[in-house]
């Protein structure tokens, strides 16, 4: 495993503690957030949140295949790093 | 016209053009095994997303978390988490199992297992298990039809004649179609959907309350302890919580049919991309959320939580607007309902009966024999929607707990070389017989833990065992793939 694995590897756990092993933390329903509360706010909140972590991943995962094969998708060739 | 004429036309009438759009799909294409089952594996990544996300929005979302919104509160906060994380898990298991099918021309999930294992009983031990557990499935989107009938009739149609009704529009659309037609209906079905969800998730609370904010200000002024966790119910707490959006998170993508669209995709790339994008596809949820919260003032003591959203929009708005929403609930149940039945046929002919009975089948025959099974399993599903009364989060949850037993078979099987067939064999059948055990004996939760999530962790670490006091396997693609698709 080099770096870029172990980054994206933490920053796709990050999601996983914020919306399911921390849940004592944050399942209350003050302080509301816009009126709603706050287990369901801070949910909410979690699934842009999640969608930007995976952009990382995915950026992360792409500098680590250049240079290597940048789109060898239809043909079957592999779009795997090594 | 009656108020039930008006609507019950309309939820016709969108179902139609459901099934219409789904037949001309298909239409020009000639249907062999490949096509039908895995649309020629020429998916980009539109119609790829346009299908997985088909998988979402299933009558699970649409009526079942809204009902336990309303019924158990709380703890019904796991949908939102899982289906945000099982995309999470997408991204780093979903390229590989693309890249076997890809190399091995793969068709349904037990093939992975043949493939990677190198054993055909495992595999028909997979298709069987896999069949087994898209029965409650299938009977969860059943019984969304027919609830949906129930209610746009204005309780005119009776329960078993509504799931009847829904028995014979599944099976049909189905036998005159195939995954491209299903992969089209998602497009329709989710416009309505999104139009139903915002109409309903912010129009309910601003008509009886003047907005979300006071509609949750009156909800915890009447039932303080309803909306956080364990909320109406004695045992789902935060250990429940936890394990439960654990097993479910792993299991999303253990789906058989699930599973299957993956090899539906172009490449391995559109799997990473989706898996960035899906997670915004769940921005509506929480507005079924808002419409099931809402329902506890505004149509409170309903026997079955699960007809809480529309018995509400059906007291609050015009007829034809129940039409409008039951019409989008209608297709929400079909579309995934049409992904099981078709996974469920090709799966028990190909990877089951063909191998052990009837090895010299072409795949045409496996093809009839599969539409065969498909009017079977879709009648066995229609006797048990129409004789059970579990809700619908409850069946899925029970169908969680077998499907994720696939999970440490999947995961071993890319990023681990030293796991066995014997090994992968003896996880599920102590994980499938762990947790029904559990589930019969009504011992789930156990300890607040979910029955599932418990099994899982006993399949994982009977699959390690037996693996490492069995011979290795031998053959010459594992190894391959091994130093391929580790991340």
């Amino acid at each position: 495993m080099n770096r870029n694995s172990i980054w994206s590897l933490l920053l796709a756990a990050l999601p996983f503690l914020a919306v399911c092993v921390s849940v004592p933390l944050w399942d209350r329903v003050y302080p509301l957030v816009f009126g709603l509360p706050f287990n369901l706010a801070w949910l909410i909140a979690w699934i842009p949140l999640t969608s930007l972590c995976m952009a990382g991943v995915y950026r992360l995962w792409r500098r680590g295949t250049s240079g290597i094969v940048r789109d060898g998708t239809a043909q079957g060739k592999r779009d795997q790093p090594r | 016209m009656t108020p039930s004429t008006i609507a019950m036309t309309i939820i016709f009438g969108i179902i139609l053009l459901g099934a219409g759009t789904g037949v001309y799909a298909g239409f020009h294409r000639r249907m062999n095994l490949e096509q039908w089952a895995v649309g020629g594996r020429g998916f980009g990544p539109i119609l790829v997303w346009l299908l997985m996300a088909g998988e979402v929005y299933t009558t699970f979302a649409f009526l079942g978390a809204s009902g336990w919104a309303y019924s158990r509160g709380g703890p019904t906060l796991y949908v939102i988490a899982y289906l945000t994380l099982c995309y999470v898990i997408s991204f780093f298991i979903l390229p590989g199992i693309w890249e076997v099918g890809k190399r091995y021309s793969l068709h349904t999930q037990a093939d992975f297992f043949r493939q990677r294992y190198d054993s055909t009983a495992l595999s028909a031990l997979v298709a069987l298990t896999g069949v087994l557990f898209i029965v409650p499935y299938l009977q969860l989107q059943l019984t969304g039809l027919g609830i949906i009938v129930q209610v746009a009739s204005f309780d005119g149609i009776s329960r078993s004649m509504a799931i009847t009704i829904a028995f014979v529009i599944v099976a049909g659309f189905v036998l005159s179609s195939g995954i491209r037609a299903v992969a089209w209906v998602s497009v329709l079905k989710d416009s309505l959907m999104l139009i139903a969800a915002f109409s309903i998730g912010i129009g309910i609370p601003y008509h009886y309350f003047g907005g979300i904010q006071p509609m949750f200000h009156a909800l915890i002024q009447a039932k303080p302890s309803h909306l956080t966790m364990p909320g109406s119910t004695p045992s789902m707490g935060h250990t429940w919580f936890v394990s439960t959006v654990l097993l479910t998170s792993m299991g999303f993508y253990m789906w058989p049919h699930a599973f299957g669209s993956v090899f539906t995709a172009r490449s391995g790339d559109t799997l990473r991309r989706n898996a960035v994008i899906m997670p915004l596809y769940n921005v509506t949820v929480p507005l079924l959320f808002f419409a099931g919260f809402a329902a506890i003032l505004v149509t409170p003591n309903l026997n079955n939580g699960d007809m809480a959203l529309l018995t509400t929009v059906r007291n609050t708005f015009s007829p034809w607007f129940l039409g409008m929403v039951g019409g989008a609930g209608a297709l929400t149940a079909m579309v995934p309902a049409s992904m099981l039945i078709l996974t469920a046929g090709t799966l028990f002919s190909k990877n089951f009966v063909r191998p052990l009975f009837a090895p010299s089948m072409s795949d045409d025959s496996v093809a009839k024999l599969a539409k065969v099974l498909v009017v079977l399993t879709t009648a066995i599903a229609m006797y048990f929607a129409i004789y059970s009364s579990t809700t619908l989060v409850g069946l899925l949850l029970f169908a969680y707990s077998g499907v994720t037993q696939f999970f440490p078979g999947v995961v071993f099987g890319l990023f681990w070389r030293r796991a066995t067939a014997a090994g992968v064999a003896a996880g599920i059948i102590s994980g499938v017989g762990f947790s029904m055990f559990l589930i019969a004996t009504k011992r789930d939760p156990l300890l607040g833990w979910n029955a599932g999530f418990l099994a899982l962790c006993l399949n994982a670490l009977v699959t390690a065992i037996v693996s490492l006091v069995t011979a290795p396997p031998r053959n010459g693609f594992s190894e391959s793939l091994q130093t391929e698709s580790l991340a």
